[in-house]
């Protein structure tokens, strides 16, 4: 990218009143190395480093957008079975008014710890035992500030507690002796009392599994908790809430252990099961209501609500569970192998009898991220990563702000030859989605990571401000803002 | 004649007897005591019935050597685990997830509670001697 062009642009876009933001130049010329996105980081710590900041981050974004994702795949010539597998790197871009700093720390979990020692993986071997979840836990996932700690979060184990400063390892949160190492998803989910609501599952205890639910404070104590039996062994990674319910939406992905079989391997799928929707009463976890929908995988929610006799939850959609079985080559390879991406659906959950009902829109989305000020009540805005059209694209650089309601989508393609990750929404006014999109995204032909803001109305106007690191991070999933 | 007594129950236990020698590796807190039976079948192994032989071993080590002796020679398996806090139970968490370290014969489990045919094994007449990993 030219700076020179880039800066005019910006310069451009502030006197146009945002007629036209920075863009990326031209195409790029060289090929994309989208390996860069899998490429692990060999060291503990990647160092404090100024990036080159074009435009100017608003006062609202001064603060850091922490992220986390598996920052190392391969260890003495061996790669992870699956990119969820990876060990868990956090990534902190601190926004100020005097520049943009990054740095990363992997979490120091007793799988990256004692592989780091012996220099190969060798976990659940006699030279590395493993016992419990959390001998396996690589905390991945997410992040989220608990009580003045970053936890890196996973969803088959315990979340990591980090210093939000240094990004140094804590140990695990141990919310009670009872709930230690227990299953605890990366999505947690803001109740409009400031506290969180999450689950977990465990699909190797009881019969068919047991559901955790979780209610915990936002300084870090639990409130509340409950174990259900799953109606199977099904799989779900995120859930959703409407205001009077929690939704969780079990995808027929049945870990087998008579049989060995976990959901990561191809032959848990069984559609014939449908998917199944377990509706959660808040003021009674132990109330719960068994809905059936056609079969489908779903990673991630947008808004969910509660309409008369059903709720309505938006959701990336997936035909069936195929992501969970890729090996990480064939997600090097991206699009372009036949396997349709998620798209943006809304999910119809009748609370009395009969089925539910699934209506595709036509987008290829995922990452959805919504405004954190409507939480379980009908909203409009989705902010997404978006699969372009482009066949000829295996990997999507297109973010977009879709309003269900309204029908409208804007959009912002950082170009060929990038791929673009999360953007998180960061309020500033008071109407629904007016704030800004802060999100990340690694140009695989010129070799960095960036960092960008948008006015969250007008995306396609391009980034008010843009962060280029003199590095490039292996692709992430989820991260979380701190204001300050 | 009680003396006699003696002689030939000695001579009897020495024909069928043989000693399983416990190898015990990985214990992570060098506290409480390892509790280990040894079983015939599998109504033992899950708890269901009485042991031939139980021991519990003070823990200062990471590692600790056992040796059971007076065994018939034939089919068994062992399970144990190590009560570092010393409550003797195993303690688990909500979804009964091991907290504290446990262990088989074969090293079997790793990933939850193995079936006593997979920790069987077969004691010979001139005793055998087993590692055993900690998980
Ligand atoms: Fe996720």
């Amino acid at each position: 990218m030219d700076r020179r062009t880039l800066l005019q642009g910006v310069g451009a876009a502030l006197l146009a009143g945002c007629a036209s933001g920075p863009r990326p130049a031209a195409a790029p010329s060289a090929a994309p190395d989208w390996a860069l996105g899998w490429r692990s980081v060999t060291t503990d710590v990647l160092a404090p480093v100024e990036a080159r900041v074009d435009g100017r981050f608003p006062d609202a974004l001064h603060g850091t957008l922490y992220r986390n994702g598996p920052g190392r795949l391969e260890r003495a010539g061996q790669r992870v079975r699956h990119w969820f597998d990876g060990d868990g790197m956090v990534q902190a871009f601190r926004v100020s008014p005097s520049g943009v700093t990054h740095h990363g720390r992997f979490v120091s979990t007793f799988k990256f710890q004692n592989e780091e020692r012996l220099g190969r993986y060798a976990l659940g071997t006699a030279e590395l035992p493993a016992r419990g979840n959390d001998a396996y836990n690589t905390a991945n996932t997410s992040v989220l500030m608990v009580g003045g700690e970053l936890l890196a979060l996973w969803e088959a184990g315990s979340a990591y507690r980090m210093d939000p400063e240094t990004l140094e390892t804590r140990g695990t949160k141990d919310w009670s002796p009872e709930l230690t190492g227990v299953p605890f998803s990366a999505h947690p989910l803001p109740e409009r009392d400031g506290s969180y609501w999450n689950f977990g599952l465990a699909p190797y205890a009881g019969e068919h599994g047991l559901m955790l639910l979780y209610r915990f404070s936002a300084d870090g104590r639990m409130l509340q908790s409950a174990h259900l039996p799953m109606p199977f062994s099904g799989y779900a990674h995120a859930f959703a809430q409407t205001e009077r319910h929690l939704v969780v939406v079990l995808a027929p992905l049945v870990w087998d252990r008579e049989r060995d079989v976990t959901w990561f391997d191809a032959e848990a799928w069984q559609p014939a099961l449908g998917t199944t929707v377990l509706v959660v009463d808040k003021a009674d976890l132990t109330r719960v209501v068994r809905r059936e929908l056609p079969a489908g995988f779903v990673f991630h929610f947008g808004h969910a609500w509660e309409d008369g006799d059903r709720l309505r939850a938006y959701a990336c959609w997936y035909e069936d569970s195929h992501f969970m079985h890729l090996s990480v080559d064939q997600d090097i390879r991206g699009r372009g192998k036949g396997l349709p991406p998620a798209r943006l659906a809304q999910l119809e959950i009748p609370l009395g009898a009969g089925e539910g009902r699934i209506t595709r829109s036509p987008h290829g989305a995922e990452f959805p991220v919504v405004d954190p000020r409507v939480p379980g009540r009908r909203g409009s805005a989705h902010f997404v990563t978006l699969e372009s059209e482009d066949t000829a694209r295996p990997h999507s650089g297109v973010i977009a702000r879709i309003d269900v309601e309204r029908g409208g989508v804007r959009r912002f393609d950082y170009g060929p030859g990038v791929i673009a990750e999360e953007h998180l929404f960061v309020p500033s006014g008071p109407r629904e989605g007016q704030g800004w999109l802060l999100g990340t995204s690694l140009d695989c032909v010129r070799g960095h990571t960036r960092l960008a803001a948008f006015d969250a109305e007008h995306l396609e106007d391009g980034p008010v401000a843009l962060a280029t690191l003199p590095r490039a991070l292996p692709l992430g999933f989820h991260g979380t803002f701190l204001k300050g | 004649m009680k003396l006699l007594l003696a002689a030939v129950l000695l001579l009897a236990a020495n024909a069928h007897a043989a000693t399983l020698t416990l190898d015990i590796q990985g214990l992570s807190k060098k506290s409480g005591h390892v509790l280990i039976a040894v079983h015939t079948n599998a109504a033992s192994f899950n708890d269901k019935g009485k042991p031939v032989a139980v021991r519990s071993v003070e823990v200062t080590d990471s590692k600790l050597t056992v040796t059971i002796p007076d065994l018939a020679p034939g089919d068994y398996a062992v399970s144990l685990f190590h009560d570092a806090n010393d409550n003797n139970k195993l303690d688990t968490n909500i979804i009964g997830i091991p907290k504290e370290g446990y262990g088989f014969s074969n090293n079997v489990g790793a990933r939850g509670k193995p079936r006593f045919d997979e920790a069987k094994f077969t004691l010979g007449a001139d005793g055998t001697t087993l590692t055993l990993v900690v998980f």
